[in-house]
């Protein structure tokens, strides 16, 4: 027998060994082995990359293995029976939350104590910040095309697009082309606290001030503020605007007080390489909506046409990506989101892309509006 | 030396080699599994969360629960007094699944009623549940010698709930006699408009402000349609 025909054994147990470690691997991702070790964000990070990374077809049939983050704040001041409790489970001081598992009480001073109403307030800030950032990395930090060929629908100008992520037309734009989300986190207030707080006695919810907050402090662990590591040190700070849960919260049934984080992806069916002006205003270099950026697009504010809209781009050029924040996108709450525009590629081309991290009320038409394509993962 | 298949010669290497293609073919019919179950999976969940914002309602209480069904399911129930179908009967809104016997019974089913005997995720409740879906649509009709546009709206009430990757607002009244379970879709104004599309577009040439003509179902036509089909 000719030698150079046979196969070693110690080959084929090193193929069965790789093919093993491959698959082990998928297997891991996937959560199938159950995962204890791993935290639900973890879980839902591995389940993004491996969807993200995996060719064509397969990438479909990979399940999002990412849970919502339920936070509820609560207080202690003014214990009372949950009119939710079931006995011998744990309910959260959140009725947004009955019947759900996976929440987190957050308790929180309430008070006139100038110190205590201080310290609820960055503890309330904190967990937005934490919220957003955490869905923001946990979602790849917009690198990653989440939902490769789910999204359809065209559109007929990427800056139009754009113009839209600021608030011009959002509604427009979405019904056009049908995104995708993932609900990252739930924020909700107690009806403990709205009582605590007498309906504004103590004006905590009302001086909310998330930006301020996501300018001023650090990304914990690290030596840079949420915007600046958002933004890759493009942006030091972004306008002060009071995010009002009082807002959403007196004026509206109590099982809608709560805002949700959501990772919105979008793709058109533009081809990066060719899409002229657009480029241009992704890397920084264009007119848009009345505002100049500069040659790098960073640090630039510049207001939409729209009065009550004030955004800050900056154009990545070096990382071939753009994000942009559009501050008071929503009327209600006048919160920052974070977007970020790229070419995802695929086995084809490079179609431009835009991710988004929202902020938005808790409403079954606001968020179907935004998520015309569907909503993944558990809520 | 002898050298047998591949060269192998070592029988504790060819054992070796055995149970890890073993292994390999356990971890793939785990894989395929997992992805074949998934969806049931989901609907369990589902259930399991209704069910428990039902039980957080004390009787007489009602609330509205933003959910999320699972793609392209149907939510339906039977009473404790409907009859189950026999093996070679369909299960329809008046003949309901065998493993609800002798309960109240709410099932979550694949696409429409029909399905509920095969891949139904069902739980049982002490009282009588009641699920319902209402829409309303706006028709537009071009019609006559000299066509004029006429408009009515059309309600339509049905006995299940359809359910999309979208969120949906549940409203659950409980009460101590029965749950209902129903969801409003609102005003739905559609698209579509029937008659002769020359004509039609001469009407929206002269002035008519409104939709353009289409010969297609807007989503409203659809879904009642799909409604009438899946549900009974």
């Amino acid at each position: 027998m000719d030698k150079e025909a046979q196969i070693a054994p110690t080959t084929i147990v090193g193929i069965v060994l790789v093919v093993g470690a491959i698959i082990l691997g998928v297997l891991f991702y996937l959560g199938i082995f159950g995962n204890d070790d791993l935290s639900e964000r973890d879980l839902c990070r591995l389940s993004i990359l491996s969807r993200a990374t995996l060719p064509g077809i397969t990438q479909q049939a990979v399940p999002l293995n990412c849970q919502a983050e339920k936070i509820c704040i609560t207080t202690k001041d003014s214990p009372s029976l949950s009119p939710f409790a079931i006995f011998g489970k744990k309910v959260s001081d959140c009725e947004q939350f009955a019947g759900e598992t996976n929440f987190k009480d957050i308790n929180v001073k309430i008070n006139g104590d100038l110190k205590d109403q201080a310290e609820t307030k960055r503890i309330i800030e904190k967990h937005y910040a934490d919220a957003m950032y955490d869905c923001w990395t946990m979602t790849g930090q917009g690198k990653l095309d989440v939902f490769k060929g789910e999204t359809s629908g065209t559109t007929e100008s990427i800056v139009g697009m754009l113009l839209d992520f600021t608030g011009s037309n959002l509604g427009t734009l979405v019904k056009e082309i049908r995104p995708k989300c993932i609900v990252c986190s739930r924020i909700a207030i107690s009806d403990k606290v709205y009582k605590a707080d007498n309906a504004g006695k103590y004006g905590i919810l009302s001086t909310l001030d998330f930006n301020k907050y996501l300018s001023e402090q650090n990304v914990p662990g690290t030596s840079k503020t949420y915007i600046r590591t958002f933004t890759e040190d493009s942006v030091s700070s972004i306008g002060t605007n009071k995010v009002g849960f009082d807002k959403v919260t007196y004026d509206s049934p109590s099982n809608v007080n709560q805002l949700a984080i959501i990772f919105m992806q979008i793709k058109t069916h533009e081809s990066a390489g060719s899409i002229g002006q657009e480029a241009a205003f992704l890397t920084g270099s264009a007119f848009v909506g009345g505002g100049l950026l500069t040659s790098t697009g960073r640090s630039i504010v510049f207001s939409s046409p729209m009065a009550f809209i004030g955004s800050v781009v900056a154009g990545l050029a070096a990382s071939g990506g753009a994000y942009l924040y559009a501050s008071g996108v929503q009327k209600e709450n006048q919160a920052v989101s974070l977007a970020s525009c790229r070419a995802y590629t695929n086995e084809k081309d490079a179609k431009l892309g835009c991710s988004l991290i929202k902020p938005i009320k808790w409403d079954v038409s606001e968020i179907n509006n935004l998520c015309l394509g569907g909503i993944e993962g558990n809520l | 030396m002898k050298r047998g298949l591949f060269g192998v010669t070592s029988f504790g290497s060819l054992i070796l080699g055995i149970l890890a293609l073993v292994f390999l073919g356990f971890l793939a019919v785990k894989l395929v599994y997992f992805f074949i179950d998934q969806e049931t999976k989901n609907a369990s969940n589902f259930m399991n969360e209704l069910e428990a914002r039902v039980n957080t309602l004390s009787d007489g209480q009602n609330n509205t629960f933003a959910m999320r069904g699972v793609d392209g399911w149907i939510l339906v129930g039977w009473n404790k007094n409907v009859d189950i179908v026999d093996d070679d009967e369909t299960v329809s809104s008046t003949k309901k699944p065998q493993e609800c016997f002798d309960k109240n019974c709410l099932c979550l089913c694949p696409e429409s009623v029909a399905q509920c005997n095969l891949n139904a995720q069902c739980r049982f409740f002490d009282r009588e549940v009641n699920v319902t879906s209402k829409i309303n649509y706006l028709t537009k009709t071009f019609s006559g010698a000299t066509p004029r546009l006429e408009q009515q709206w059309v309600n339509l009430d049905s006995t299940c709930i359809h359910f999309n990757s979208q969120l949906i607002a549940l409203f659950i009244d409980k009460k101590s006699s029965q749950v209902s379970i129903s969801v409003d879709y609102g005003n739905q104004e559609s698209t579509y408009t029937s008659g002769n599309e020359n004509e039609v577009l001469d009407l929206i040439d002269g002035g008519f402000n409104g939709q353009p003509s289409s010969s297609s179902n807007s989503d409203a036509e659809n879904y009642v349609n799909f409604l009438r089909n899946r549900c009974n």
